[in-house]
């Protein structure tokens, strides 16, 4: 209460001193008292607390005598200062250069190698095109010129004439003939004389001299050369004959399309029409308008603007009109975007106006369309945003969801990742595609595990996957823990490296398992519930080991994904879907709220969605369009890679999973003996079994090796002299080198045959 | 057999060709010599050596001709009544 009294007396004082001494009796009867020093610096405390400055206490505190003032009850409720004075005014000069933004000093296109061949090869393109169309239509320019050449010769000679006899002074001379004007028309006569004298002396040595010559000199010329001189001159003569509005050059090689350009009348008009209430309040006669903080630039192919939106708009309320807001700037819907620019305040609004609707804008090439290889630990292309810029996705330590309805894209976005997935040769593909129409079939040859269709056989298989994918997250975890055991520097984040993923004795290789129309696994009514506990856990421990999972479904609802998967997703991708429900289940809750709307996509933006957890912002990415035989010509080159590297495996080697491990057994035993290596002990083999391939062999013991062999027909009782651990030489069970050999020779005839 | 003119028409064809005639010396030629002065200017006194300037021409020694004049009068007057009704 005190505070707050004193507060308010120097608030009067500072302002009304002069008023009250003035007028005491008004409000509030002013006394001067005297008072003691104590008092005065107690006084000057408050005035400091209260943001006093100094100079006006020190007037105070410098007499005898203390100004104070009486005040009504009433009165005290008057709020006090918010704003600070001067002195506390926002950061320094140099705080703010600190925090200031560099703009690039090169515009984006000078700005990499890439971009400015890519820039070179359409400017290159642009004007070849513009040759090749002229130079087809050169004999119709010839023809044009020719038949103007008598009309130029008739204008130049008519012209010639009309100089020497100064045809220019004719109106003059007229005009004094008609006023009668004798003085005047004989100095306009005399004028005239000595000029026709001069030019007819330039002009007669030309033509009496000059031409005969020139036409002597000509037709002296080779045959050639003297062809093309009269050429040109008829050329020459028929340009001079041209009509102004008949062009002997109709037409452009490049029509440009004409795009209006964006204003800020315009983008004022826009908003104004979009129905806010704060937004036609500032755009009223007596309001404030819409500030733009930066001038409206060209970005990409199209405009963009930065709009300060009236305080209390945000840019969802823009974003969630963006169809009105198209009708006001009155382009296509698939030109507007608005956006909102993540380092500024909620009422910042970029709104970007593309030339072209997104749709229909030419879209560049996939980067690994032709060549090419990629590396899953880094951003491998997916497709590019709407202002034509490249998008790409970081697959490793993240799992990707792609919602969408049926017939917007969703294969195909899924494809291009999986394409770029299998163009890493570390990589491992088990892909499972549920709708059964063979979209993903081109990456049948390079995946470990293939399924597709909608019976239950698939969706057994996909489970089946899934569990050895489940237990592979033990084998890896325990391979992580014991790798960060024995050496800390080798595993500095407990996460798989791209140095450990290479080695292919760890097992820590990449592992991209994706299943399309993954709500026919989830929802199934046998092993739906089994595959979301597993999904759920690869999702949530696969990410540091190596583990990558994409889903695709065309039904975001909590029956076919569980709550487990969609919520631990790290990347969404949603392209269009009906409503809010489908928007926030694919990416993620109060997405819709936040103005980040898949419902506002059109039917014919295929491939267009929003792009959510792979940059800050959500992004709007269209994904690259490959087709089915680009695809198969990518995964044959994946093919080789794989071949090269060593990496095929599964499916891809025409292996399928429920026969694995008694249709390798004897190739894999075999290619585990020495070259000089005739007998070997069943434990030894058992041994490196488990050592080379721990997901399939590891639980073996000498036991389950010998039943294992048994069905191939190997005899594995056979007495082999060896050495044990401890260096003593012992006859042991085992197996001869020989017998193996035959089954395998065996076997691979039996294979070629069938 | 060479066909000969009747008066009539010989007379009338004289007269085109000067008619014509006149009219293109009214269009090449717009002034004459003036009569008074007889293409001089000037109008000498008695003595001989003084002169003054010839009052029909002022000085220029050159007179419209008859016809010029009219042509002009006419268009003149066409032209005044055209800008008047416009």
């Amino acid at each position: 209460m005190i505070n707050q009294h004193s507060e308010h007396h120097d608030h009067e004082y500072d302002d009304h001193r002069d008023e009250q001494r003035a007028e005491p009796g008004e409000h509030a009867r002013v006394y001067e008292f005297p008072s003691k020093r104590e008092d005065s610096t107690q006084d000057k405390t408050d005035y400091e607390r209260n943001g006093g400055t100094a100079e006006s206490a020190e007037r105070d505190t410098a007499g005898e005598v203390l100004e104070g003032e009486l005040v009504d009850e009433d009165e005290q409720n008057i709020t006090s200062q918010v704003d600070p004075p001067e002195s506390g005014r926002g950061p320094s000069f140099w705080e703010r250069l600190n925090q200031a933004e560099r703009r690039a000093i090169l515009p984006t296109w000078l700005s990499s190698r890439n971009q400015l061949s890519q820039a070179a090869k359409w400017a290159g393109g642009h004007y070849a095109h513009a040759a090749g169309y002229h130079a087809a239509r050169c004999p119709v320019y010839a023809a044009k010129l020719a038949s103007q050449a008598p009309r130029g010769t008739a204008r130049i000679i008519s012209g010639t004439a009309r100089w020497v006899f100064d045809a220019e002074g004719q109106p003059l001379r007229s005009a004094a003939a008609r006023r009668e004007d004798a003085a005047e028309y004989l100095r306009l006569t005399t004028q005239r004389d000595a000029r026709v004298r001069t030019r007819l002396a330039l002009t007669l040595p030309v033509l009496l001299g000059g031409l005969p010559l020139t036409v002597f000199l000509v037709t002296g010329l080779p045959m050639l050369l003297t062809g093309a001189v009269m050429a040109g001159l008829v050329l020459a003569l028929g340009a001079a004959g041209g009509h102004r509005d008949k062009p002997v050059v109709p037409g452009r090689a490049v029509v440009s399309t004409q795009v209006a350009k964006l204003t800020s009348d315009i983008v004022e008009r826009a908003l104004a029409s979009l129905g806010i209430a704060e937004i036609n309040k500032v755009m009223g006669p007596r309001g404030s308008g819409i500030a733009f903080p930066k001038p409206i630039t060209r970005d990409g192919p199209g405009w963009r603007a930065d709009i300060d939106l009236p305080h209390g708009v945000t840019v969802p309320d823009i974003v969630e009109r963006r169809e009105k807001l198209a009708s006001g700037l009155r382009r296509p819907l698939g030109c507007v975007w608005p956006e909102s620019d993540g380092t500024e305040h909620a009422g910042r609004l970029v709104l970007w106006v593309g030339d072209q609707d997104m749709a229909q804008a030419k879209q560049p090439a996939w980067p690994l369309l032709k060549k090419g290889t990629a590396d899953l630990f880094q951003p491998v292309p997916f497709g590019t945003d709407q202002r034509g810029r490249p998008v790409a996705i970081t697959l490793m330590y993240a799992n990707l969801l792609i919602g969408a309805m049926p017939g917007v894209g969703k294969t195909f976005a899924l494809r291009v990742l999986l394409l770029a997935a299998a163009l890493d040769a570390r990589a491992e593909m088990r892909i499972f595609e549920l709708k059964g129409t063979g979209d993903l079939e081109s990456l049948e040859k390079v995946a470990h595990h293939y399924g597709s269709g909608p019976d239950d056989g698939t969706v057994e298989a996909t489970l089946e996957s899934l569990r050895e994918v489940y237990q592979d997250l033990e084998k890896r975890a325990a391979t992580i823990t014991r790798l960060a055991r024995e050496n800390k520097a080798l595993v500095p984040e407990n996460k798989v490296t791209p140095e450990l993923a290479a080695r292919s004795d760890l097992g820590l290789h990449p592992l991209v398992v994706a299943v399309d129309e993954c709500q026919e696994l989830f929802s199934h009514p046998e092993f739906g519930k089994e595959a979301g506990e597993l999904a759920t856990a690869i999702i949530k421990r696969g990410r540091a080991l190596g583990v990558i999972l994409i889903l695709a479904t065309q039904r975001p609802d909590k029956d076919s994904l569980p709550t487990g998967v969609s919520a631990n997703v790290g990347i969404r991708f949603c392209l269009r879907v009906m409503g809010q429900m489908e928007n926030d289940m694919v990416l993620g809750t109060s997405m819709y709220k936040n103005g980040v709307r898949a419902s506002t996509f059109t039917a014919k933006d295929k491939g267009i969605g929003y792009l959510v957890g792979n940059a800050d912002d959500p992004q709007i990415a269209r994904s690259a369009y490959v087709d089915n035989p680009a695809a198969d010509a990518i995964t044959d080159r994946a093919r080789a890679a794989r071949h090269a590297a060593g990496t095929l495996s599964g499916h891809a080697l025409g292996q399928t999973t429920t026969d694995r491990k008694p249709d390798t057994l004897p190739e894999d035993l075999l290619s585990l003996l020495g070259p000089d290596e005739d007998k070997v002990w069943t434990e030894t083999a058992a041994t490196r079994l488990a050592q080379t391939w721990p997901e399939t062999y590891g639980s073996y013991t000498a036991d389950q090796l010998t039943a294992a062999l048994k069905p191939h027909g190997i005899k594995t009782n056979r007495q082999v002299w060896g050495t044990d651990e401890h260096g003593h030489g012992r006859n042991r069970r085992g197996f001869h080198r020989a017998d193996l050999a035959k089954i395998v020779a065996e076997r691979n005839r039996k294979r070629e045959a069938g | 057999m060479t066909p000969t003119l009747s008066p009539l028409a010989t007379l009338a064809i004289a007269a085109l060709v000067i008619t014509l005639g006149y009219f293109a010396t009214c269009v090449i030629w717009p002034f004459k010599p003036c009569k008074t002065c007889h293409g001089t200017g000037k109008r000498h006194a008695r003595i001989v050596t003084a002169f003054r300037l010839c009052t029909r021409c002022q000085g220029t020694g050159r007179r419209i001709r008859i016809g010029r004049h009219l042509y002009n009068r006419t268009t003149s007057h066409r032209r005044r009544r055209r800008t008047r009704h416009r």
